[in-house]
């Protein structure tokens, strides 16, 4: 190996039935390739520290890549949305690091849906603020469960499909505004201080209602 | 081993209706971790996160677990 050059290969070949080997890699950039062909092993710790990491990837011996695991999920009770007018509710604050995965529930709000504003605060960072109507069904790339203009008949109207990542499975239009939601929509947030996800009504006279689910995960 | 050589590092706290969860990794004298722990408190939402800390440290201590800070 020349030295000076910008770019240190190094490899080895490890035939031992007993193996105890530590690794402390602090060269930037640094690509680690590691090639365990054992017929058992048992025991796999890395600690990785470095302040930004591509991609850490196990691949099986069917070549596919597993999940490593390491997360604990946890499903949170009913949350009551019960807010008055101009006020808002919490649905789920977390400190630590980790994921939100889910967001399901149903809303109702007498002056109109669209009164019910989404606030989605990642590391403290305002990151969505909008009708929640616009996440669920903008931001799944669905299409509306079903355009109404005045003087649709008042009903129940559900959606004809939905996609792997949810949105609006069914609203009731009264025949001037949607008033009540269902939903059930896959978040996709990675956090590495914190996440709040809240509700505010939006509306200066009614309180809205409903009951929401959120599924999260924090990683160690 | 008793439980009272065990210590508990807080690594995520959430809120959700009117309840916190509080995420543990358990570690023995050497430092090892050997558990995964996570308890629920019954509070209201504090706002801040100093508050909320320090409130979910005062109910951790009153459940007797030793928790590094």
């Amino acid at each position: 190996m020349a030295r000076g050059y910008p770019d240190y290969q190094r490899g080895m070949v490890i035939e031992s039935a007993r193996l105890n080997i530590p690794i402390s890699i602090a060269e930037s950039p640094a690509t680690v390739p590691i090639d365990i062909s054992t017929q058992s092993l048992e025991n796999v710790n890395m600690n990785i520290r470095a302040q930004e990491l591509h991609a850490v990837k196990v691949l099986a011996p069917s070549a596919e890549a597993v999940y490593v695991g390491g997360t604990v999920t946890a499903f949170t009770s009913e949350i009551d949305l019960y807010t008055p007018p101009e006020d808002v509710v919490v649905l789920l604050y977390v400190t630590g690091r980790g994921r939100v995965m889910h967001l399901a529930g149903n809303v109702y709000h007498p002056s109109g849906i669209s009164y019910v504003r989404c606030q989605i605060y990642i590391d403290d960072n305002l990151t969505f603020d909008d009708a929640l109507i616009s996440l669920i069904q903008g931001g799944a790339g669905q299409s509306y469960a079903r355009q109404h203009e005045n003087g649709d008949a008042a009903g129940w109207y559900h959606s004809h499909a939905i996609g792997p990542r949810g949105g609006l499975i069914s609203h009731y239009w009264d025949g001037s505004k949607t008033t009540r939601i269902y939903f059930d929509y896959k978040l996709e947030i990675e956090f590495t201080s914190s996440v709040l996800l809240r509700f505010r009504n939006d509306d200066t006279t009614n309180a809205m209602e409903g009951s929401g689910y959120v599924v999260y995960g924090t990683y160690p | 081993m008793s439980s009272m050589e065990l210590t508990h590092r807080i690594y995520a706290i959430a809120w959700s209706n009117d309840k916190y969860t509080v995420y543990m990794l358990v570690r023995n004298p050497k430092g090892e971790v050997v558990a995964r722990r996570i308890v629920t408190i019954d509070g209201k939402f504090l706002e801040s996160r100093e508050k909320i800390l320090e409130f979910v440290m005062r109910e951790l201590k009153k459940r007797k677990l030793r928790v590094e800070s």
